[in-house]
This record gives C-alpha cells, structure tokens and sequence, in this order.
C-alpha cells in the first residue's frame, strides 16, 4: 500500500474550550509576585501608566534623583521587591527631573535622596493655621553602606506592612523605629554590638 | 592602695557608661533622621506632591503583571 492511495490525513483540529476570563481579584499577592519589569538600571526607567487608585490608607512616593550612591542603588536593584511589599497602597514614583524640581525647591531634601515619603491619608483633618500633615518618610540617602541600606529598607517595609492598621503611626515610629524607651535602648546597644562584630 | 583602685574603677565605669550613653544618643539621633516624620518643616513638599497627583504629573505605578491580568 502506497502512500498515494492513502486519503491525506488533515490534522484534526484540537477542540479548544472557550475559558471564562478570570476574575481579577484586587491586590492579591500572588499576582504580584511575578514582575516582567526586570533589570532597570534606575527606577526612573520603569513606566508608569495610569490604574484606578484604591481606597488606601496610605500614597507612597519615591524621590530618586539620580545619585549614584550605594543607598540608591540597594533602592534601584531592589523595587521589585518593594512593589511585592506594597500591595495595596498607590505608588508614585517621580522621574528624574521631577525629583531633582522638587529637591531644587525644598533644599531641605538635598543629600537625603533617595526618599520613601508616606503620606498616612487617614490623619486627623487639617488645622486652621498650622496645617498637619499625617505621614512619616525614610531617607535612604543618609546611609552610606549598602548592607546597612538594605537592612534598614526591609525594616521600613515591615514596618509599613505590619502597622497598616496602626490607630497611632507616629507612636509606633517613635517605639519601634527610633527605639525610644528602655526596650528601644536595649535594641540600640544590640545592634551596635552586632555591627561592632560584624554579624 | 584600695582607694586609689576604687577611684579608678569607678571613674573608668562612669566614663564607660558616659561613652556608651552618648553613643546610643547618637544612634537614636540618627534613627530619627533616617525615619522621619512629616512636620512644619515638609508642608511644602507635600504640597507640591500633592498637586503633582492631582494635575495629574504622577501617577500610580502599575506594574506589567497587574495590567496582563487585566486584559
């Protein structure tokens, strides 16, 4: 039997179910988990586009101008990471030029860069003459090892993470960021045994 | 001679403790620069910040995942 007298065989289309589209579900981890956005050399790379803001507690903004220094560098290679953390709250993140407008106009930011400004929306409304403004922000610029840089990055994120729901943020900055108090104190002489040892 | 060691110990005590308490000062000074909270000091930049979103100069960040899912 030849292969001429044999019909030709099509290949059999394979029947393809018609899925329902996902739901998309808000601000689920796992979504986040997988970033395409890899590998920017600055955070001024990454586009932004345009997402209906949520209801949030809180609007972050991260103040690059550019610098190349450790700390801005533990801030650039680690944003994904920092994304992952943020899940829920609106990210803005300035381009160059706008960061360095702003720092050009407010000098008191000159040297601080790259800064993590949170701006806590749910503060006591404003008052008459000095108005107040509810929120708190991490000056990365300011710590010139990289690894001190990132231990403290993670520290500002777990914090951020874990009093989301905090009544009183500024309380909780004093207690448990700037280690005020006895139990502050022993945690400073902690750390700087583990930095003098070099753990 | 117990004297002049008791004086020794407790000056090197007192001066030890001294460093350290001024160290912890100097970490906790620098903790309160590193985190910072809003005041007076940065009404302006948050004012200006504030109008960026608004007029719409920034806006949120959305990363490719998020927007994949939404097509």
């Amino acid at each position: 039997m030849s292969t001429e007298d044999t019909p030709l065989k099509r290949p059999r289309k394979k029947s393809v179910a018609i899925k329902p589209r996902p739901r998309i579900t808000p601000a689920a981890p796992e979504v986040l988990d997988s970033i395409a956005v890899q590998g920017a050399g600055s955070v001024e790379d990454l586009s932004t586009l345009e997402q209906k803001e949520e209801t949030s507690r809180f609007r972050i903004f991260v103040i690059d101008a550019g610098w190349k220094s450790p700390a801005a560098e533990v801030l650039r290679s680690n944003f994904t990471m920092i994304l992952c953390s943020l899940g829920r709250d609106p990210l803005y993140v300035l381009t160059r030029r706008q960061s360095q407008e702003i720092i050009r106009k407010n000098p008191i930011l000159v040297g601080k860069d790259p800064i993590i400004l949170v701006r806590d929306l749910s503060g006591k409304p404003s008052i008459e003459e000095d108005e107040e403004f509810h929120g708190f922000h991490f000056n990365l610029g300011l710590i010139h090892q990289p690894t001190l840089a990132l231990k403290h990055l993670q520290e500002f994120l777990h914090f951020l993470i874990s009093h989301r729901d905090s009544p009183n943020i500024e309380m909780d900055i004093r207690q448990k960021l700037h280690h005020d108090g006895l139990i502050g104190t022993l945690e400073v002489i902690r750390s700087s045994t583990q930095e003098a040892v070099g753990a | 001679m117990d004297t002049i060691s008791t004086l020794l110990t407790t000056t090197l005590s007192a001066l030890i403790l001294a460093v350290m308490a001024i160290e912890i000062k100097r970490r906790r000074q620098k903790l309160r620069e590193v985190y910072d909270v809003l005041d007076s000091e940065y009404r302006h930049v948050v004012n200006e910040l504030d109008s960026m979103v608004q007029s719409g100069d920034i806006k949120p960040y959305e990363t490719f995942h998020s927007l994949h899912n939404k097509h």
